[in-house]
């Protein structure tokens, strides 16, 4: 087999962060090669580099052994690089075909005019249609009127629209059903048919073991390791994801007494998202909720938090029943939720540490409607210093901490809203290893505070680590619970897919 | 895939049942006042607030908005009367009428995309810009005593029909070929659409903003002859306002005044709406109080109805996505 | 190691007085006689903006969470004419302000809930509620002017001391309420949050929506009082006073250093560009040149401040982004240097 792609000593940074620190990747003619590594490894950074959405910093890049600069999308697709996006990059309000070709409509010559072949798009794409098995969908749909899978099957057309010799598939199957799954493997397997090289980026472990040839291991940025899929087991690549030194220590469970229950759930529904999800908190206790994403797991603690309406549930919190009228609400009642997007909900990353950090208790510490600074001061010192947050001074703007450091804002932003309870979602998303331990410490300490914690999460060793117990959500609906004591991955997994 | 009869789907679109309630409300305005005799003068101003009106899309088109397009059509006119009047042919004095209005909005597009300040405010500068220049210039502006040769070529007509209507329908009819069979016109849905997604599809976005900006500056100096070559002067100041007309009749045509909408058929039936909503004002008898409260809510109306799925209201049209509700907002 | 990289920080207010006075010496120069130095012409050019930096405090707070109001002319226009109606029928001055403010505050509300409780930007809702505006403005119709024996004119055309323009005595009012509000206040603190994100001041608790609702509301009624001392100041209203006002205000508000982008600017700026444009209306005049020069003058300082005020905090950003990632760079062990 000959090398198709290859990409080496590349760098890339964003401010605070070192997202790629000397990587090299080889794709081989014809395989399907994985990438693997943990959230904020620098897999999507890596992705966006070969298409030309980032611009590497330095770095050479191959393609067929001749050097070439990619310096935006249309370099790569030129190229015959295309890529399916983990979050679609549809244009909602236009067609399907319109989508499809938009940014290369074949254009065909009426004397001196170039008009677009409507004829000719339509040839192109009933081939693509037919050879990918597509029914159902009507060139003339409005994207908007789409699925899911519906809109990802048009991603993949579209890709496949650039004649693309290489094709990046980006997380596809995080939203998807099981039968969709394995729709699209095997579409996988007729484009590999085909000759189509594929890099192919995926949480899941047995998707990897299913259909990739080789599988590259990524860290902090870095290259560890590339090998052949077959020759692998799973705990290696887990080894060479998380690091081999932290593994066991990493997680710091407390061994904490847990009490009555704070917190009782019963038929949470919101139509179209949540089917009747019950589920117990207690005292000290962390519950982990598994599933993934879009499962509903964030939609039911922004439920229970206020933080999204109309919804019909049994709710009772410390034992009397209790219904969050908004978030604030939520909040007075002890009851905090901590975004999985720190940057969009999570913190207003332009404003400073202090200004961030006493955002949602600062009408407790101001008198009438004015603030008083020398509380404020005392309190952003305090919970800066407890959560050893390492900024410069409180006024440093956020956006330009580190991942981790913006993190422990956050958490420290809920705590000193002084929680009964506290819901993580992705607590550690984009953290680099060195904050995670400090971020599963902080959780242990607040646990052995009583402080009662439901941890959303991704990442299966994070949740088996730290939790007590597990609830699994899928598709809107708990479909199991699982004590720690007969915790396994495979167990959870096979729930939750 | 199975191709919708064009007329029915025509019918039941937006654009179909605007165009029948226009054509009820023609009816009535004409049934209802001497609108009859005054066609002429009606279908004069309908062929300029075409043209401004199409000018207007393509920025609304992107997100973007021109509040300067009305008093920039004096400014052009003191550039096209004094042209006109020193007897350089029309087909001339529409090039660089054009060329003026090209310049003017390439400034807006120029500091929009290179220094990303919103249109909006630019535009707002401009407008003070324009307000100021005029007496700047010799006689404040004014052109008096064009010929009258010159002013009829503006006011020919065939029956009532203004010679200018059709002018302003090649221009439609380019435009609709122009967004449907050009990749620049693609470019301006996807840009409006979704400025993320379109530099995904390898699309540059200040470029699009630009060039789409330039060209309607040359739409509005299309418009500012054909709003004074009628008139036997330019009176720069006649034209401040006329964005009012111009802006409901992008924002009615359909155009999601968040961007990525819209097609310029709309425009020919949202310009009857907004020209028969200014003569009914004035033919009822009713003045500027409604009909400053008519635009303020058809405008209002209009762009609710295109940030709301009125057909899901009414149960017409089910999304088969379940997850459009995400996040919390 | 960080001591000698940290820049002198100048606040835009500070930049804007140093502008303002050089303003001031400039047409000092140029105007004959030295008269644009006296105290009470130097102190009388804010009588013909008092009552814009009046409407300019607000539209600061609305375009820090990165919306806009444009139909503050007519909305100030709107309620003047109610005043000037109630005041002409009951020729008394309390409950006519009272109606003012009143229906200054309604029409904020119109326009508040309508941008929290709908998607759509703040400037197109405006662009609609000033035709409805001035459509009221033309429902009540007619010019009303007022001559001087009137008791509230003869009042706002006074000073106190002999020197400082009552005019000038609301407009610091207001600008120290404001101030106070800007930068210790709660409200201060979530307005420029929001202008920055949003979703993340919902995500702490704070009901976003009913805070933009709540500066329309204060934007109304700032407008009222505006209207009322424009009759004050200018002697007469009629339906077209409202026309282009929105420009000036906005103007100010731009000037003063606030970002049309939301979250950066400050109620200081404001104030300070509210003299600018006080001193260049009137040391202009006083030079000869008509309003028309004016004009167009502050169209191009306003391209121009646009211009700057963006790319300096585009630069501003950048520089401090650099500054974190060379930090990080080079302190690989995370050392504590401050």
């Amino acid at each position: 087999m000959s090398t198709i792609l290859k990409l080496e000593h590349i760098y890339k940074s964003f401010p605070g962060v070192k997202a790629l620190d000397d990587m090299q990747i080889e794709l081989e003619r014809g395989e399907i090669h994985a990438v693997c590594g943990e959230n904020g490894a620098g897999k999507s950074t890596l992705m966006k580099v070969i298409t030309g959405v980032y611009k590497a910093d330095s770095g050479n890049m191959y393609l067929n052994g001749e050097k070439i600069t990619v310096n935006e999308p249309n370099d790569a697709y030129s190229k015959g690089i295309a890529i399916i996006f983990q979050e679609t990059s549809l244009f909602k309000d236009l067609t399907v075909l319109e989508n499809m070709f938009m940014g290369h409509e074949p254009v065909k010559k009426i004397g001196p005019i170039s008009n677009i072949d409507y004829a000719a798009e339509e040839a192109k794409a009933t081939e693509i249609f037919n050879f990918l098995g597509i029914s159902g969908i009507s060139f003339d749909d409005k994207i908007d009127n789409l699925g899911v899978a519906a809109k990802q099957m048009v991603e993949i057309a579209k890709a496949l629209t650039y004649d693309a010799e290489v094709l990046i598939f980006d997380e596809p199957t995080a939203a998807l059903t099981e039968k969709e799954v394995r729709s699209l493997f095997e579409t996988i397997q007729r484009l590999k048919e085909r000759g189509v090289s594929m890099l192919y980026i995926s949480h899941r472990m047995e998707e990897i073991f299913e259909i990739t040839d080789r599988v590259t291991v990524i860290r902090d940025g870095s290259f560890i390791k590339t090998a052949k899929t077959s020759e692998v087991t799973e705990q290696q690549l887990i080894a060479w994801m998380v690091g081999r030194e932290m593994v066991g220590e990493l997680y710091c469970k407390a061994d904490v007494e847990i009490g009555e229950p704070v917190l009782e759930v019963k038929g949470l529904t919101k139509p179209g998202l949540l089917e009747n999800i019950d589920f117990t908190l207690r005292r000290g206790e962390i519950l982990g909720f598994a599933g993934l994403a879009g499962a509903g797991r964030t939609e039911s603690a922004e439920c229970i938090c206020g933080l999204m309406k109309r919804y019909t549930a049994d709710i009772k919190l410390f034992g009397k029943p209790f219904k969050a009228k908004n978030y604030r609400h939520a909040i007075d009642n002890g009851l905090v939720y901590l975004s999985e997007d720190r940057k969009k909900y999570g913190l207003v990353v332009p404003m400073s540490v202090k200004e961030n950090l006493t955002m949602s208790i600062l009408y407790q510490i101001s008198k009438g409607t004015f603030i008083d600074f020398k509380t404020e001061n005392q309190i952003v010192e305090k919970y800066m210093k407890d959560l050893s947050v390492k900024a410069p001074d409180k006024d440093f703007v956020v956006e330009n901490l580190s991942g981790g450091n913006q993190q422990k804002v956050l958490l420290a932003k809920a705590l000193c809203a002084k929680p009964k309870i506290l819901i993580l979602d992705e607590p550690t998303r984009g953290v680099d290893v060195g904050a995670k331990a400090e971020i599963y410490k902080i959780i242990k300490q607040l646990s052995e505070q009583g402080i009662s914690i439901i941890m959303i999460s991704s990442e299966m060793p994070e949740l088996l680590g730290m939790s007590d117990r597990v609830v699994v959500i899928k598709e809107g609906r708990k479909v199991g619970e699982v004590e720690r004591k007969d915790f396994s991955q495979e167990k959870v997994l096979g729930m939750a897919l | 895939m199975n191709k919708k009869n064009p007329v029915v789907s025509f019918f039941t679109s937006r654009e179909g049942i605007l165009a029948i309630f226009v054509a009820i409300f023609f009816g009535v305005l004409v049934a209802t006042s001497n609108l009859g005799q005054d066609m002429f003068s009606f279908l004069k101003d309908v062929s300029y607030m075409i043209v401004g009106g199409l000018a207007l899309m393509l920025v609304v088109m992107l997100g973007e908005i021109d509040i300067s397009a009305g008093t920039v059509l004096g400014l052009i006119g003191f550039f096209t009367g004094n042209l006109l009047k020193m007897g350089v042919p029309i087909p001339l004095v529409i090039l660089v009428g054009m060329l003026v209005g090209m310049v003017n909005s390439a400034i807006i597009g120029f500091i929009n995309v290179k220094f990303h300040v919103p249109t909006m405010v630019v535009s707002l500068a401009m407008v003070k810009l324009h307000l100021g220049i005029f007496p700047l210039l010799p006689n404040a502006g004014w052109v008096s005593n064009i010929p009258m040769e010159i002013s009829n070529v503006g006011n020919a007509k065939i029956g009532v029909v203004p010679v200018m209507l059709f002018f302003s329908l090649a221009i439609l009819v380019f435009f609709m070929w122009f967004m449907k069979y050009t990749r620049f016109g693609k470019t301006i849905y996807a840009v409006g659409g979704s400025k993320p997604s379109a530099t995904l599809a390898g699309i540059k976005n200040g470029k699009v903003v630009f060039l789409t900006f330039v060209m309607s500056g040359a739409l509005l100096g299309i418009t500012s002859i054909m709003y004074w070559l009628p008139a036997s002067q330019v009176q720069p100041s006649g034209t401040n306002g006329l964005e009012m007309y111009f802006i409901p009749i992008a924002v009615v045509a359909g155009v999601s005044i968040l961007g990525g909408t819209g097609r310029p058929i709309g425009i020919l039936i949202s310009t009857f709406l907004i020209a028969m909503l200014q003569r009914a004002c004035i033919l009822w008898g009713l003045g500027n109080a409604w009909l400053y409260l008519t635009y303020g809510v058809v405008v209002l109306i209009a762009v609710y109805s295109s940030v709301t799925d009125f057909a899901a209201l009414f149960g017409g049209r089910k999304k088969k996505d379940a997850n459009l509700e995400g996040g919390a907002n | 190691m960080k001591i000698g990289k940290k820049k002198l920080n100048i606040s835009n207010a500070v930049v804007l007085t140093v502008i303002l006075i050089l303003l001031i010496v400039a047409f000092g120069l140029i105007i004959p006689r030295g008269v644009f130095f006296r105290p009470d012409v130097l102190l009388g050019t804010t009588t013909d903006v008092a009552y814009l930096g009046v409407m300019a405090l607000p539209m600061t707070f609305i375009i820090l969470t990165a919306g806009i109001d444009l139909s503050v002319g007519f909305l100030m226009c709107a309620s003047a004419m109610f005043f000037s109606t109630a005041y002409g029928a009951t020729g008394s001055l309390v409950p006519s302000v009272l109606i003012a403010l009143a229906s200054g505050a309604l029409f904020g509300f119109i326009n508040g809930i309508i941008v929290a409780k709908t998607k759509i930007h703040s400037w197109l809702v405006t662009l609609s509620t000033m035709y409805v505006f001035q459509a009221i403005t033309w429902f009540i119709g007619g010019t009303h002017s007022y001559a001087s024996g009137e008791a509230f004119v003869d009042f706002l055309r006074g000073d106190v001391l002999g020197i400082v323009p009552i005019q000038l005595v609301i407009l610091i009012v207001f600008w120290i309420i404001f101030d106070l509000l800007d930068t210790r206040s709660t409200l201060g603190r979530y307005l420029h949050a929001i202008g920055h994100n949003e979703n993340g001041v919902m995500f702490s608790g704070v009901d976003a929506k009913m805070i933009q609702c709540l500066i329309f509301v204060m934007m109304g009624v700032m407008c009222a009082v505006a209207g009322v001392m424009f009759l004050g100041s200018s002697w007469e209203i009629n339906q077209t006073t409202g026309l282009n006002m929105n420009i000036e205000v906005i103007a100010i508000v731009v000037l003063g250093g606030t970002s049309v982008a939301g979250g950066t600017g400050s109620i200081r700026g404001t104030f300070v560009a509210t003299l600018i444009v006080g001193v260049l209306r009137r040391g202009l005049a006083l030079m000869g040149m008509s309003g028309d020069v004016y004009n167009f003058i502050l169209g191009v300082v306003l391209l121009c401040a646009l211009v700057a005020f963006t790319q300096s905090e585009i630069r501003k950003r950048q520089a401090s982004r650099e500054a974190a990632l060379a930090n990080l760079n080079e302190s690989s062990a995370p050392e504590k240097t401050s």
